[in-house]
């Protein structure tokens, strides 16, 4: 319990991190979110019943709720069903067969 | 590396996401899954109430203390990215560039000079006081929004600017204008924001048209009449036709006319007047009315 809860610490300020040098540096180069991919790939990669990808998720969708015009919680929460859903779908009907050799998150 | 993804055989996604709706979320069984528990489910259903409170009383105050938090560091990021890319491009082409545009410019310079001359005269005889600048608040670019054309600037209500307000840079160039304002600071819509529709003038035209944004720093020329001669470079400025903008401010030059048979109007790219490279210091304008807003 007490692991994860520093995993996810440190996720979240590695994201928070990541997430400031995307929009005050990157846009000078590139419109791609990184970020997303990391979040999608962490989702894809960990185990269904996994809780990291689903905080994961949900903080990079606040953080863009409030560097954004949005409602705070519109992204969040959005970004939190798009990953329970890809979770469901990963474990209810995919099977990656030849993925088991990479680490778990 | 050879792949294979085994897809369950009787997969079909319309009728397994009303499965999902009504199975796992309305009529939870907890044996047939676990990715969506019930615990899961209050969780989200909490954060549904708590980000309804938080819209309702703190929105404004508490992205104020995030941007204040971060201001700095994204402020040293935001010079060093257009610095580094700034340096990137080629300076020689960059030089012969800007040699030929200051060479036009002399020379458009030199035609004016005698116009202006003529007008001061004009205005003296006819008793008519010049007309005074835009009242104008420095302020700086923080950062891009990720996923749309706007940017976050670090002047807010404090520093007098209000929703509405244009935002522009040295030498008139239009950049946007304010969407949203908290204390400190403030969100500019760039005219490039998908959809975001200036009411614009071609003067070399002599005719009105629409600068339509298109997302992803691109913006277009739309509802030119196609009686009309639309020449390539000519230049684009704000209509006060539109009741957002003050007249004459640049928006960029006509690129890539497209005159086509079947459209009654003629549409045009624009090359936009502001290089987010050099975009550092801006200027809100305030303006007294904002009709359309």
């Amino acid at each position: 319990m007490i692991k994860e809860a520093l995993k996810t610490l440190f996720l979240i300020v590695v994201m928070y991190y990541a997430f400031l040098f995307e929009m005050s540096f990157l846009p000078f180069f590139t419109f791609f979110s990184f970020l997303i991919l990391f979040v999608v790939l962490i989702n894809i990669l960990e185990e269904p019943c996994g809780r990291i990808g689903l905080f994961s998720a949900f903080f990079l969708g606040l953080l863009m709720d409030i560097y954004s015009t949005h409602y705070i919680g519109l992204m969040a929460i959005g970004f939190l069903l798009l990953s329970l859903l890809l979770k469901l779908i990963l474990s209810r009907y995919v099977r990656v067969g030849s993925l088991g050799w990479l680490p778990k998150i | 590396m050879h792949l294979f993804v085994n897809v369950h055989p009787y997969f079909t996604f319309t009728l397994d996401f009303v499965n999902f709706v009504f199975f796992y979320i309305l009529v939870y069984n907890q044996s047939m899954n676990s990715v969506i528990t019930k615990k899961r489910i209050s969780v989200l259903v909490f954060l549904l109430v708590c980000f309804l409170i938080v819209n309702a009383f703190l929105r404004d105050g508490l992205k104020n203390f995030v941007y204040e938090k971060s201001a700095a560091l994204q402020a040293s990021l935001w010079d060093r990215g257009s610095n580094d890319s700034f340096a990137r491009q080629n300076q020689e082409e960059l030089n012969k560039k800007l040699i030929e545009e200051n060479q036009k410019l002399l020379s458009d310079l030199a035609g004016l000079q005698g116009v202006r001359e003529e007008n001061e005269t004009l205005r003296e005889a006819l008793g008519l006081k010049l007309q005074n600048d835009f009242d104008l608040v420095l302020g700086r670019v923080i950062s891009k929004d990720v996923l749309s054309d706007t940017l976050l600037i670090n002047i807010g209500l404090n520093d007098g600017v209000k929703k509405g307000f244009p935002v522009i840079l040295s030498g008139k160039a239009l950049l946007g204008r304010v969407v949203d304002v908290y204390p400190n600071y403030s969100r500019v819509m760039l005219i490039t924001q998908k959809n975001n529709m200036i009411d614009v003038e071609i003067p070399d035209a002599k005719s009105f048209a629409l600068s339509k944004g298109e997302g992803g720093l691109k913006a277009s020329l739309d509802m030119f009449p196609r009686d009309k001669e639309l020449k390539e470079d000519s230049l684009i400025i704000t209509s006060a036709m539109g009741g957002n903008y003050p007249a004459g401010l640049l928006v960029g030059k006509v690129k890539n006319v497209k005159k086509l048979d079947n459209e009654v109007y003629q549409r045009a790219d624009i090359e936009k007047a502001f290089d987010l490279n050099t975009v550092n210091n801006i200027f809100v304008i305030k303006i007294a009315e904002i009709y359309n807003d």
